[in-house]
Formats: C-alpha cells, structure tokens, sequence
C-alpha cells in the first residue's frame, strides 16, 4: 500500500470511528456530512448533546470551548481539506451510499437536531457540493477512487480537490445549453476559469466586518 | 485582515468554499475561482457569489444588487479584471429554468465590478438544474428539505403527530381520533 493510500484509510477509519464505513450508523454518516456541509446543531435538542460528545470522542470533531458549567460545548470540524476528500470518498463509496446518507440527514432535520437554516443555506451548500462531487466522479475513468496520477508516495492528486473547469461545471449543473443563453464572449471569459473546493467553511463574522460596524454606528447615529 | 484577493486565494488554497455569516449583506457563499494563463500559472483570483432564497415569492432586485465592489464584500477599492458570478438561488419558487445574463459592454471605471455572469435559478427541479435528472435520489431528498424549509418547527410532522395524540378527542377529525390508524412504521420513522 502506497504512503498516501495508508494516511488516507487512516482518515476514514479516524472519520468514522471504526474499521469501515457503516451507512446504517447514524453517528458515522453524520460525520461524514458534518466536515464537509457545516451540519449545524440545535441548541436543547434532546440528541444534540449525546451527538456532539460522541462526534468529539470518536469522529474528529473538535471542542473549542464549553460552558462553565461543562452543560454545553462549542464544537466544529476544522477545515481540512485531506479530510474533506476522504469524507467525500465514504459518501459516495456504493451505489446507495448517498441515498443512505441524505436519509439519515432527512430525518434529523425533520427531528430539529440539524438545523436547515432561514433561507435554504444548508441546501444550497449540498446543492452546490454534490453537483461538485458527481460532475468530479462523473468524470472518473477507474471507478471508485480516491487519487489519481502517480499513485506512489505523495505525487497523486486527490480527485476531490481537483480543479474543474467553471465552464464545464456549469455545463453539468445547468445544462450542456447553457453557455448557449448568453453571448459568446461570456464562455470565454471564464475559459481559463477553475473551481476547487471540497468543503464549506462558515464565517462568524461579515467578510468586512469593519464595514458592518461603521454602518451600524451610521445607524445608531 | 485580509484583503479580498488574498482571501480569496487563500480559500482556493484550502479548497473551501465559504458560507457566510448570517449578517452579511447581498449574499450567503462565495466560491474561489482561479484564473490560470495558458502557460499553467497563476493569473489571478475571482468568485462566485451566491445568494440564496427559500420563500415563495420571486425576490426582485436580489441578484443585480449583488456587486464585488460593494463595501460588505470587495469594496470600492477593489480593482479586478477577471470576470466574476452572481448567482441567485431562489429555491423555493414553484417556477423553474434559469435565466442568465453577461454584459455585452463594460466600463473601465469600475474595475472591481469587472464583467459579472448573472444567473437567477428559480425553484428546486431537474428544469432548472438538469444534473439531477439522473440522480434522482438526490432531487428527492433535498426537494423535501427544500419544502420543509417554509414549515416551522410547530407544523413539521413529528409535531402535528404528538399534537394530535395528546389533543385525543378535541375534534371529530383523524388526527384527534384515530391514533391506531397510525402504523408503527409511520410513527418509527418521525420518532426516528
């Protein structure tokens, strides 16, 4: 086994918790979802806390702070790109692995444990992230892999953070038509355009967040 | 902090993609776009803003509004060639389709709002985002989250059914009548 292919099963078993990936366990599947969607977890569920230890025990989740009273804790999964690929390896790993997965993340929206926020963030960010990912396998020649190139030592690309084409990710998402909507010189502007991500990051704050200050102090007069 | 390109560049490092904070003006993601030359260097950073609606009605003006030089995102001072994407998301529209738009002229003064690709996708179905089609495990799923996301907390399922079982017999209706005709199925999958 090459260097990289032992760092990554150790990524997936450190993910999940166990040796393999188990669909039917809830805690594993939203571990896989968690680091690489922004899963946000309700406050006063009567699962979130017994989730929240769990995934910080077993499944990389990490505690940035709790409370005094040690009730509560404020938990993320840090970026990590490497991670984000492996997680993105499980998720799509058999046929039924993304059925499984939406599922159980279904049901604990419909639970109140995940929240699926005000305006359809939270699927957007899976909207965007699976076009992402199935226009990426899509695109696979050798099945169900997780690098590409040279496979020995640390040469390999990870095909989940690969970069694509804006253009023909667009084509995927909206249509093979859709560079035909618009004049010409739109497509090639974007030719040399490239997208990569493989996870979201969620901010606390406003991109400028001086800006948002000074426009509430305008506000406030 | 940093300014917008260099975060920008340093998000296409990490190879994430950025959900904004609740606050922020205009729109709710950005995703990094790499230009690259054709002898395989770096040529410069863009984005991909995208705003993102559920409710039911049409939201007019939320996609032009959507500028890189606004003070919330690149500000004014932001000087960009390289064209960028608005994206509005209204997922919660019963129509579907996209439209999408690109600028056939383009003034110099505004550097920072170089050309921008403006695309309003309406609703949540394979019309308006055709990958689905062949997958459509996926279309279901998140079409239920999507219309979930107009219901609050009080009327989702699980609560009209506990509500309808501890209001026994205050109406003729069969929430308030017939609990056995609830399989165990049923209420397994809300309990769940």
């Amino acid at each position: 086994m090459s260097p990289i292919a032992e760092i990554f099963n150790l990524a997936t078993q450190k993910l999940c918790g166990a040796a393999a990936y188990n669909t039917a366990d809830s805690h594993q599947v939203l571990a896989v979802l968690a680091q690489r969607f922004g899963l946000e977890v309700c406050f006063g569920h009567r699962e979130a806390v017994e989730y929240v230890e769990s995934s910080v025990a077993s499944h990389l989740r990490v505690c940035i702070t709790t409370t005094e009273d040690r009730l509560w804790s404020y938990t993320t999964y840090p970026s990590e790109p490497f991670l984000s690929c492996a997680a993105a390896f499980l998720l799509h790993i058999s046929g039924d692995a993304l059925d499984a997965a939406l599922n159980t993340l279904q049901t604990k929206v419909e639970n109140g444990m995940i929240d699926i926020g005000q305006r359809g963030e939270l699927v957007s960010r899976f909207l965007w992230l699976l076009a992402k990912d199935l226009f990426v396998l899509g695109k696979q020649e050798h099945g169900s892999t997780f690098a590409r190139g040279t496979g020995e030592g640390f040469g390999a690309e990870l095909i989940h953070c690969q970069m694509i084409s804006v253009v023909d990710f667009f084509k995927f998402v909206f249509g093979g038509g859709f560079w035909d909507h618009v004049a010409s010189d739109a497509k090639e502007a974007f030719t040399d355009a490239y997208v990569n991500f493989s996870h979201w990051v969620s901010m606390d704050a406003n991109i400028r967040q001086e800006e948002s200050d000074k426009r509430t102090l305008v506000q406030l007069g | 902090m940093c300014s917008i390109d260099d975060w920008t560049s340093r998000h296409w490092q990490r190879m994430s993609a950025v959900q904004c904070c609740h606050n922020q003006p205009l729109i709710d993601k950005v995703v990094p776009i790499y230009f690259q030359s054709k002898d395989g260097k770096k040529d410069g950073m863009s984005q991909i803003f995208i705003s993102d609606k559920a409710r039911g009605a049409k939201q007019s003006g939320a996609l032009e509004n959507i500028k890189r030089s606004d003070p919330s995102i690149g500000g004014p001072e932001y000087s960009s060639t390289h064209p960028y994407i608005a994206i509005l998301a209204d997922l919660g529209l019963n129509d579907s389709g996209f439209s999408v738009t690109f600028p056939t002229r383009y003034s110099s003064r505004s550097k920072g709002d170089a050309k921008c690709l403006r695309i309003h996708a309406r609703g949540f179905s394979p019309e308006t985002y055709p990958f689905l089609q062949d997958h459509r495990a996926v279309l279901d799923r998140l079409h239920r989250l999507v219309q979930m996301q107009g219901i609050p907390h009080s009327k989702r399922p699980l609560a009209e059914f506990m509500r309808g079982q501890v209001q026994y017999g205050s109406s003729a209706e069969v929430r308030h009548m017939n609990w056995e005709g609830w399989n165990s199925t049923t209420v397994n999958e809300l309990l769940r």
